[in-house]
């Protein structure tokens, strides 16, 4: 090999820059391809099983999920690289969507192109955000080793349950535990005080503060713990797994639901994203999707898998939290919370 | 404040000290009787064991058999911290992270001596030892004579019993070294201690040492004075680790008058004083100092008292004081000769024949 | 020419990662700076962290919790360290290493899920105890600040181990005989001549273990439960579950700079206690 000096080097530096130039743009106009940030695991399934993989047969717009342990990993990831990123959908839950559309990091969805719009509850498709499916919360304990059967929430005070109970950390799953026993104690999401001297009652009961989903399925499944104080509905069917010893109740008087939605991100393929939405919220994708997931369909049309159902019984009352109004106090809860509850 | 050491002199007694290292034997059996107030010196090549031995004596070494005594005290199963035995280290082993004056102190500290005279000793040691001035340094900061002094002062300090030194010349340079022999008699004999000295160098042992035990291979091989283990060695081992000998082997013949008669090539024979179990017929060797020899130009035939063995100068080697005359007798075997100053026998010539003469009694018969 | 540029170009990867460390750092700065107008500088992150209780509680405990575990660690890892190198035989020796190796090449969290398995209230301690009848009631060895101390411990106890086997084995037997034969017990020897030798491995296997159990992350998660205090958790809670990065990212910079003052205090000790007697 003879002498490579560094101008030649420099030219075939800029001739492989060009090529691999040609070659992408070429690509992107071939074919289009959505980026979502999205969990993984079982909604990752669900959503590739149900959503992308039906809606590029459909379309031949194929899609990849970008993973997100959490939607408010994701937010601090949106705000930390402004604009740098090249994700068009982003699945979220209502407090982060919320902050940020503030920040300026979403694009208006176009809602009048939306042909299933119609069929979601009211205002849960905007241009902010279109609502994908229902969490339902209840409690999780296990039958053989809690000494009675639970029914309400206020039964998380019961002294029976010393030492036995797995709550969420700080203001976990975006506040909604807090504005849940503010609501049940006469507060409201405005007023959490009442909610709090609830919580006091409980914390005896208290034994471990948990950051995550795996986690509590992790601490009920080894018997580190023998009940979850408020968990989704889909852990449930994942401890289900594990024996049949584990109950879901949907406590009286009622329960949270919790939206999950999907948003777009500024930069995005505004037209491939807004039919992937459609397609999404379709009476055919929610029913499927809803019952891999075991959440309640955002679909009006949509029916309730009857698994779902046995966990969350017909004449239960649900209860939407004021999950905005929530977002812009959630750091003022946590760490009350953790001051005083933790 | 006045301070003198305190010293009580002790004798130390081995009985069939046997210590195993390793599986390995490396003291066997072995004997010991010191004086108090003596100082022995422990000589050998390296791997005979008598460092193992120093450490037996001070209870580092814990030995398979025998009994180690001081002062006629039974110290055997002693802990080294409780034997009261000094031992200045090869490489002194001073505490690096302590000054002089602390270093000196530490065992008046750890046996919890009173302030008062702790710094009574502190002072007069340094004085002593001429360490003064360095009291506040750091070990790594002295120089290897002033380090020695601090090990000896450090370890004399504690009024020791015994006061055991491995090697403590060999860290030094040449010259120093030749110097601190004398040195270290004089203040060895100062203190009045009894002392056990390991060296692997003879000049070491005669300098310093009233008395030396040569060993060899876990054994002490002979102990005397310098002049007799160099006079009378009993055995080949112990005549050539202290000077050189010329050595003529031959078969025992008559014995006349307290001499054997000892034929040591056809129609040549010496005569040597008899060492007791000396049968007729035995092969000997018989060792004679090169500074025994004179020099013949013919046999100066029947002089009673004279043996005389032919040989051929070699080369000659003029080293100021003495002369080196390397011969070589017929059965091409090296002979030295030494001779001091203006002496008349170094005349001779390069490749001269002459006549090797030495008084008979000047013939030391040993075991072959 | 080639062969001129050989070391520059092996430079070149960890100049890369190193850059790109400082500007992780240097964003994480900007962001505790933030004052949310995307314009300005303020240093209100900072002030509440130090003036809001709760938040100091976090570094107080840390600090707390990181300073025990690095003590039990001395105190348990000076005997290991020192047998393994005076008086364990060749073969246990290698035993040991190999050890200490397997728990260095293992994955952190695996080590402290398996403590989970072993100190959870269905675990191989309270299986035992129960067993044995020491109790009926299984006890909360976890989800407190002694299975957070259990787990801190373990993880750093290899790092301590290995930084005091490396003086200790280059401790001059020597110096130990002759402090005892100079009168000085088993214990006097160990306190006056072997502790203060080993000083520098001391010291570095004391910042190691004090700056990893400082910064821990997985110990607190996993085996505090929420109940115990650290300022990893904390920065991660603020800046990832609540958002707040600019609080996160000051928690992070009281972090950094509580670590360096760590590791120059230690420094100086250390280069104290050598220029003393080390030309």
């Amino acid at each position: 090999m003879g002498t490579f000096n560094r101008r030649d080097f420099m030219k075939l530096a800029a001739a492989c820059g060009a090529v691999g130039l040609a070659d992408t743009s070429s690509l992107m106009a071939q074919e289009k391809l959505l980026k979502i940030i999205a969990w993984g695991g079982s909604y990752g399934e669900a959503m590739r099983a149900n959503w992308m993989d039906p809606f590029a047969a459909q379309s031949g717009i194929t899609s990849e999920i970008q993973l997100q342990s959490s939607s408010m990993e994701t937010l601090a990831a949106l705000r930390a690289n402004k604009g740098r990123m090249d994700d068009d959908l982003w699945l979220s839950a209502i407090s982060p969507a919320t902050l940020a559309m503030r920040d300026g990091l979403l694009e208006p969805i176009p809602v009048d192109k939306l042909a299933n719009a119609a069929h979601l509850p009211e205002n849960m498709a905007n241009e902010n955000f279109v609502g994908v499916w229902n969490l339902p919360y209840g409690i999780i304990y296990n039958s053989e080793t809690t000494p009675f059967e639970i029914r309400e929430w206020t039964d998380l005070k019961d002294e029976r349950l010393k030492g036995k109970i797995g709550a969420p950390y700080g203001a976990n799953y975006n506040g909604l535990f807090i504005a849940l026993l503010a609501a049940l104690a006469g507060g409201d999401e405005k007023n959490v005080d009442p909610g709090f001297d609830l919580a006091r009652e409980m914390k005896p009961n208290f034994s471990v503060f948990t950051t995550s989903d795996a986690e509590q399925v992790r601490l009920m499944s080894s018997g580190e713990i023998d009940v979850i104080a408020f968990t989704p509905v889909s852990n449930y069917f994942s401890l289900r797994k594990a024996g049949p010893q584990f109950r879901f109740v949907s406590p009286k008087p009622f329960i949270p639901v919790s939206i999950n939605n999907i948003v777009m991100l500024k930069g995005a393929d505004v037209e491939a994203a807004t039919r992937f939405i459609d397609f999404a919220i379709g009476k055919v994708a929610q029913e499927g999707i809803a019952k891999q997931l075991g959440c309640l369909p955002i679909n009006t049309q949509a029916a309730v898998s009857p698994e779902l159902r046995e966990a969350v019984p017909a004449d239960t009352q649900f209860r939407y939290m004021d999950e905005p109004t929530i977002s812009t106090q959630l750091a003022a809860w946590n760490d009350r919370w953790q001051q005083e509850i933790q | 404040m006045t301070y003198s050491l305190n010293l009580e002199k002790r004798g130390v007694a081995l009985r069939g000290l046997t210590v195993d290292l390793q599986g390995k034997r490396i003291l066997d059996d072995v004997d010991l009787e010191i004086e108090p107030g003596e100082i022995v010196a422990l000589l050998g090549p390296s791997g005979c064991g008598k460092t193992t031995m120093l450490r037996a004596i001070a209870g580092l070494q814990p030995p398979l058999r025998g009994d180690i005594s001081v002062g006629g005290k039974i110290m055997t199963k002693v802990p080294p911290y409780q034997r009261n035995v000094g031992m200045v280290f090869q490489n002194y082993a001073l505490f690096p992270h302590m000054t002089v004056a602390d270093n000196v102190t530490f065992g008046l500290r750890m046996k919890n001596v009173a302030a008062a005279r702790r710094d009574a000793v502190q002072t007069a040691s340094l004085a002593m030892l001429e360490l003064t001035a360095l009291r506040d340094a750091y070990p790594a900061r002295l120089s290897g004579g002033q380090q020695q002094r601090v090990a000896i002062a450090r370890t004399i300090a504690t009024e020791p019993s015994v006061l055991l030194l491995d090697e403590p010349l060999s860290a030094l340079d040449k010259k120093l070294r030749e110097g601190m022999r004398i040195e270290l008699r004089a203040l060895l004999k100062k203190v009045g201690i009894t002392a056990i000295i390991v060296t692997h160098d003879q000049e070491e042992a005669l300098a310093i040492a009233d008395r030396i035990a040569v060993m060899d291979r876990g054994r002490i091989a002979q102990i005397g004075t310098g002049a007799e283990l160099y006079h009378k060695p009993n055995s080949r081992f112990v005549a050539d680790f202290i000077g050189y000998m010329n050595y003529f082997e031959g078969t025992v013949g008559i014995q006349t008058g307290g001499l054997l008669d000892i034929t040591i090539a056809p129609n040549l024979s010496i005569r040597a004083p008899s060492a007791q179990t000396i049968r007729e017929g035995e092969r000997v060797s018989v060792g004679v100092r090169p500074e025994a020899i004179r020099l013949a130009p013919q046999k100066q035939a029947s002089v009673p008292g004279i043996n005389a063995v032919p040989a051929q100068l070699v080369s000659k080697e003029f080293l100021g004081v003495v002369t080196y005359l390397r011969f070589e007798d017929d059965s091409g075997i090296e002979r030295m000769v030494i001779r001091s100053g203006e002496d008349h026998d170094l005349a001779v010539s390069d490749g001269a024949r002459c006549w090797l003469q030495w008084p008979e009694q000047a013939s030391i018969v040993i075991a072959a | 020419m080639r062969q001129r540029l050989v070391p520059y170009l092996l430079v070149v990867p960890s100049f890369i990662l190193i850059v790109t460390l400082l500007m992780g750092l240097s964003s994480v700065l900007g962001w505790s700076l933030d004052d949310g107008t995307g314009s300005g500088a303020t240093f209100a992150q900072y002030e509440s962290l130090v003036t809001n209780a709760s938040y100091r509680r976090f570094f107080t405990s840390s600090l707390w919790l990181a300073g025990v575990a690095t003590a039990v660690a001395l105190v348990l890892g000076f005997p290991a360290a020192y047998y393994m190198e005076t008086k364990a035989s060749p073969r246990q020796r290698k035993l040991i290493f190999a050890a200490l190796l397997a728990m260095f090449l293992s994955d952190y969290v695996l080590k402290m899920f398996g403590l989970v398995l072993i100190l959870g209230r269905t675990g191989l301690v309270n299986k035992l105890l129960l067993w044995l009848g020491v109790t009926d009631e299984p006890f909360r060895l976890m989800f407190n600040e002694f299975g957070v101390l259990v787990g801190l411990i373990s993880g750093i106890l290899p790092y301590m181990i290995l930084s005091l086997n490396g003086v200790i084995a280059r401790l001059d037997k020597r110096l130990q005989e002759a402090a005892a034969l100079l009168g000085a017990a088993p214990w006097q020897v160990f306190l006056l001549i072997t502790v203060p030798l080993c000083v520098p491995g001391i010291l570095a296997g004391t910042m190691l273990s004090f700056l990893l159990s400082l910064n821990s992350f997985v110990t607190p998660m996993l085996l505090g439960g929420g109940r115990v205090d650290m300022i990893a958790v904390f920065i991660f809670d603020q800046s990832i579950n609540l958002g707040n990065l600019p609080l996160g990212s000051a928690a992070a910079g009281i972090l950094f700079l509580i670590s360096a003052a760590a590791i120059l205090a230690l420094t100086v000790a250390g280069d104290r206690f050598h220029r003393r007697f080390q030309r």
